[in-house]
């Protein structure tokens, strides 16, 4: 009898033991579902409900992957992507001008479909806003980045399986020449969702600033700027926020942050585990992001969807809980972190590794405003996210690999 | 008569996109006079700097201190005097660091709206060994870019990635610009990248094995290496441009910058 209580309690004592290990790895983090991936997903793009487009390696072409079924699909043999977000429409700068594919044509010949529609309208770096959209018509803007920046409205309408397109205007009209630098840098410049603000990357200085641009003459009017040095962006759906990559100065990884348009409001949203490569924003408030893969293989990365829910947030009222449990899990994990990706790692850990930190960290080792916090009330958080008690690291199944 | 009309549209085409390219540029880096007017004491700190420091080329830079809020501040580097220069604060308070590579000495000055009276703090540098992110061990470090430097009176670091097909292509259009210009060039990969896409390229014949080096040099890292490929680096007389030049350009740009650029680093270097 006595040997059994004490072969209990030494499995008690196990189990606990195997609860309060904490990870320091991406395993911590809660998402809402990873994928592996070809390539680096750089310059991806969502596109429709289920599916990204990227740039590929090897070739002057992209790549597409379906997170619904969790395969890479072929896409055409053209650069740089960029679809709408309907899903039923995507393009490619060409030679002759913008090309315009339908997905349907796409899911029926492959790699080899030929555009269905053309428009003179030279250059690259090209994105894409929706103007507005009423029963089957859309009318959109595509901004190119070369040459300074030119912007160029179409009108798309639904007939029965086809599209029809028309251009706006004949010829593209040129944008942000009004502005100190006389016109945009052509690598960075991203169109917002709407097609009303544009972001593009001062040369001078180096910051990334948005514009609001008049439809009439192309000027472009100063919004506000990210104070950094970052990737290309991408604008929300919901016009509020831009999300970017940042090199970090001390890990040197990439850091994804995002920024309030209006207030200028930075924060992270990635952990300091994570080397994160690009990101794009949906239509159903998702961020969708690449990081270098968890797997250690060089041909695939990680990416990561964010539902709503999980997306970092700034000043809520439990920042100084989940900021004090971010610094636990990086003591614990010897790193030294700056605020920013405490509260992102704060909010970010799974409920398990959260309560583990708060159960075997020591709040009274931290500074002041933190270890005066009460446990039960830091503890409190841990299950506080919408959905986080079914959320944790979900990965997909393997990717298929090629086109 | 037709495919020749068409032929000759499509050139224009072609030629007219990338022609157009060559936009008159007209930026102007004024970073630290932008930035004093985001802080207390701005009439103060140049005081309490060098001479001829505010007129420099300043580049935004990312504040990370453990326990404090991420920050966003201006620096310069001089990788020639081994001096780097940091400000960040707010308009209660800011900061102006100065950190000296040869003895290891970083000094910050602390001024408080108000009285703006200099606090000075001094410690002992800790090297930031972080930029090696991979395991492979053909690298370009710190010490390679110092001996090309000293190699060479002036050059670029070009560096690309497999994964952005348009960095890719600008390596024909940075050796037209250098080689015509009398520079040396150096190609160098994102050390992110995986080898063996990278020597996809190879296949293509885009790219050489001289070009899968992969750049972990701290220096470049400081000026924003990582986020956009391709990402070229301008040098000249051991000072390496603060101020990374991002994106596919034909070689007549990279020309205009080539120029522009040894000239903000004659004016760096004074």
């Amino acid at each position: 009898m006595m040997m059994k209580k004490i072969i209990f309690l030494v499995s008690l004592v196990c189990v606990s033991s195997a609860f309060s290990e904490i990870k320091c790895d991406n395993s911590v983090l809660k998402t809402e579902k990873t994928y592996e991936i070809p390539g680096a997903g750089y310059w991806m793009q969502a596109f429709g409900d289920c599916r990204i487009t990227y740039t590929s390696v090897g070739g002057i072409s992209s790549k597409m992957y379906n997170m619904c079924t969790n395969s890479a699909e072929p896409i055409t043999n053209r650069i740089d992507a960029y679809g709408l977000p309907e899903g039923d429409i995507y393009t490619h700068p060409g030679a002759y001008g913008i090309e315009f594919y339908k997905t349907s044509d796409l899911l029926l010949s492959g790699a080899q479909t030929r555009p269905f529609f053309q428009d003179a309208h030279p250059g690259d770096y090209q994105s894409i806003g929706i103007l507005s959209k009423s029963g089957n018509e859309r009318k959109i803007r595509i901004a190119m980045g070369s040459a300074g920046g030119s912007i160029k409205d179409y009108v798309i309408k639904k007939k029965g399986d086809d599209f029809e397109i028309k251009a706006v205007q004949s010829e593209p009209l040129k944008i942000c020449r009004n502005i100190p630098s006389a016109g945009l840098d052509r690598q960075v410049p991203i169109l917002s969702r709407d097609g009303k603000y544009i972001a593009g990357r001062d040369n001078g200085t180096r910051v990334m600033k948005i514009y609001k641009i008049n439809d009439r003459n192309g000027d472009c009017e100063f919004v506000n700027e990210i104070p950094a040095v970052t990737s290309k962006v991408s604008f929300s759906f919901d016009k509020k926020n831009v999300i970017f990559v940042v090199n970090d100065p001390n890990t040197r990884k990439g850091r994804l942050l995002q920024m309030n348009i209006e207030s200028g409001e930075v924060i992270t949203l990635s952990s300091p585990t994570e080397n994160v490569q690009y990101m794009t924003s949906t239509e159903k408030g998702e961020i969708l992001y690449s990081r270098k893969s968890d797997s250690g293989s060089g041909a695939t990365s990680t990416l990561v969807k964010l539902s709503p829910s999980l997306i970092p947030k700034a000043n809520s009222s439990d920042s100084k809980s989940y900021e004090a449990i971010g610094l636990m899990w990086a003591k614990n994990c010897n790193m030294q972190i700056d605020l920013d990706y405490a509260l992102a790692v704060g909010q970010r850990l799974t409920d398990e590794n959260c309560n583990a930190i708060v159960k075997d960290g020591d709040l009274k080792s931290l500074d002041a405003e933190y270890s005066n916090l009460k446990t039960d009330e830091v503890k409190k958080v841990c299950s506080v996210s919408a959905g986080s008690a079914a959320k944790t690291s979900g990965s997909a199944g393997p990717a298929a690999t090629g086109q | 008569m037709n495919s020749i009309v068409l032929g000759t549209l499509v050139l224009f085409f072609v030629c007219g996109a990338f022609s157009k390219d060559v936009f008159e540029n007209k930026a102007v880096n004024n970073n630290f006079e932008n930035y004093m007017k985001k802080v207390s004491c701005s009439k103060v700190l140049p005081k309490n700097m060098d001479a001829g420091l505010p007129e420099k080329n300043w580049s935004p830079v990312l504040i990370s201190i453990p326990s404090q809020k991420l920050k966003y501040g201006i620096a310069f580097k001089n990788s020639k005097t081994a001096m780097s220069y940091k400000i960040w604060g707010d308009k209660k308070t800011v900061h102006f660091e100065v950190l000296n590579k040869n003895t290891k000495q970083l000094k910050t000055t602390k001024l408080v709206a108000g009285t703006c009276e200099p606090v000075v703090s001094t410690a002992v540098y800790a090297e930031n060994k972080n930029s090696k992110l991979t395991t492979d061990t053909n690298v370009f470090d710190d010490q390679d870019l110092f001996a090309v430097m000293k190699k060479s009176k002036w050059g670029v670091i070009y560096v690309w990635s497999p994964y952005m097909p348009y960095s890719v292509q600008g390596i024909a259009e940075i050796k037209s610009a250098v080689e015509s210009s009398g520079g040396s060039l150096e190609i160098l990969l994102d050390q992110n990248a995986s080898l063996t896409e990278a020597e996809k390229w190879i296949e293509k014949g885009l790219v050489t094995k001289q070009y899968l080096k992969k750049v972990v040099s701290a220096e470049i890292y400081d000026r924003g290496l990582g986020v956009h490929y391709p990402a070229a680096y301008i040098y000249k007389d051991g000072f390496l441009s603060n101020a990374d030049y991002v994106g596919f350009k034909k070689s007549k740009m990279y020309s205009k910058w080539i120029k522009t650029e040894l000239e903000n680093i004659d004016k760096d270097l004074k």
